[in-house]
């Protein structure tokens, strides 16, 4: 009985211990942590505020810190979930709309499942004269996709086949062209950009 | 042992992926291309180095009966040290390995060196040792995903070399990875077995 007490004690030292060192290093890396994925987030709206036909910015100044994005904050929600629909799509709080010389940008966080679990992407939506169409699209979170297949998702070469297909072919996307042995994980951008269209359409934007 | 002889033993002798066949989840899944098994053979790497170290300097504090789970809990704070870290700084990377990070931890050649080198042996030696097995598994990833990918996807390192010429896709899928391991462990053995016989032969005259 003592021995047990004597092993379990010296485990929970280490344990403790380890743990320790851990919070240190958490603490350590959180803002360093919290500035990568930030910058990630500016990357992928910097890109889609760039119109996918001329590669030409649709607005003149583009958001380069928090501030500037929480300026042009749309639709936010506590739970950081706007709209959600049965197939377990989501579009993310928060929507940001830019407007500038009667053009309305609209960009949205928008997930859908893929192979492994959410494929998360930004998106953005141009209004020009009443017509609203789909400008761009950013896979921004696919890490649970297979890397070398659905990981893939991320190259420019699928992104632009999916805008293409979302611009040509009413939002259908042609999702074996897309990526070869990986449909799953295109079929999850291709529900998030269903919903993204879905919740524009309820908000009377389209 | 001699250190070179340590050193060589895990790089070359005994290599954790063609001649002892361990680390396989990794090894097959993480190398579609060389730039994610360089990655993931240096994180592992780094991981191996420190456990290796932690674990010999720690060795005479562990009662022999818990020996497992207290070099998992080292193993695992590592990796998780590992894992904020690549996503502080190598946030692409980390980004691709995705889930193969965390998974380090049931990385059997970690839990192996532990078990069989550092938990008897000086820090110094535990250090060569996760330096020499640590960079002849990280040297096989990078083997495995330079095949996988130049058949693939007709480049290595991302730099093409036929371009579109001649690529088969199943390379990159699960099915290339278990072919090219396979013949890639073949040669090996090959070879290793003429290295033998020559040296059999050269003893017999």
């Amino acid at each position: 009985m003592k021995e047990y007490l004597k092993t379990g004690f010296v485990l929970m030292i280490f344990t403790l211990i380890s743990g320790f060192l851990l919070g240190v290093v958490y603490l350590v890396t959180l803002p360093y942590i919290e500035k990568a994925e930030f910058n990630a987030k500016l990357q992928a709206i910097e890109l889609v505020l760039k119109s996918s036909d001329t590669d030409e910015f649709l607005i003149s100044k583009s958001p380069s810190s928090e501030e500037d994005l929480n300026k042009v904050i749309w639709k936010e929600s506590d739970e950081n979930i706007i709209y959600k629909n049965s197939k377990n799509a989501k579009v993310f709080s928060p929507a940001y709309k830019f407007e500038e010389d009667g053009k309305e940008i609209y960009i949205l966080t928008v997930s859908g499942i893929g192979y492994g679990g959410d494929v998360i992407s930004v998106i953005s939506f141009l209004k020009e004269d009443n017509i609203v169409n789909m400008n761009s699209i950013k896979v921004i979170d696919y890490s649970q996709e297979t890397p070398g297949l659905g990981a893939n998702i991320a190259n420019e070469d699928a992104h632009k086949k999916i805008i293409r297909d979302a611009k040509s072919n009413n939002y259908m996307i042609n999702t074996a062209d897309v990526l070869t042995g990986a449909t799953i994980t295109v079929n999850g951008v291709a529900k998030s950009i269903e919903i993204a269209v879905d919740f524009l359409r309820n908000e009377g934007v389209m | 042992m001699s250190k070179m002889a340590t050193f060589k033993n895990g790089l070359i002798t005994n290599n954790p992926v063609f001649v002892q066949v361990l680390g396989m989840c990794p090894a097959l899944a993480t190398t579609t291309n060389s730039t994610n098994a360089l990655g993931m053979g240096l994180a592992s790497t780094s991981v191996l180095i420190m456990s290796n170290l932690m674990i010999s300097l720690i060795k005479n504090l562990v009662p022999t009966k818990i020996r497992i789970p207290v070099y998992i809990v080292v193993i695992a704070s590592f990796v998780t040290m590992i894992d904020l870290l690549m996503h502080g700084f190598t946030y692409e990377l980390w980004k691709t390995l995705g889930l193969f990070i965390p998974l380090i931890v049931v990385n059997c050649m970690i839990m192996g060196r532990a078990e069989a080198f550092a938990s008897k042996n000086t820090p110094f030696d535990s250090i060569i040792d996760a330096l020499g097995t640590g960079l002849g598994f990280t040297g096989a990833l990078v083997l495995l995903g330079s095949v996988r990918e130049l058949f693939g996807n007709g480049s290595i390192f991302g730099f093409e070399i036929w371009g579109e010429a001649l690529n088969m896709h199943a390379f990159i899928l699960p099915p290339g990875a278990f072919i090219t391991l396979g013949l890639l462990l073949a040669m090996f053995n090959y070879i290793g077995i003429r290295k033998e016989k020559k040296a059999k032969e050269g003893a017999k005259k």
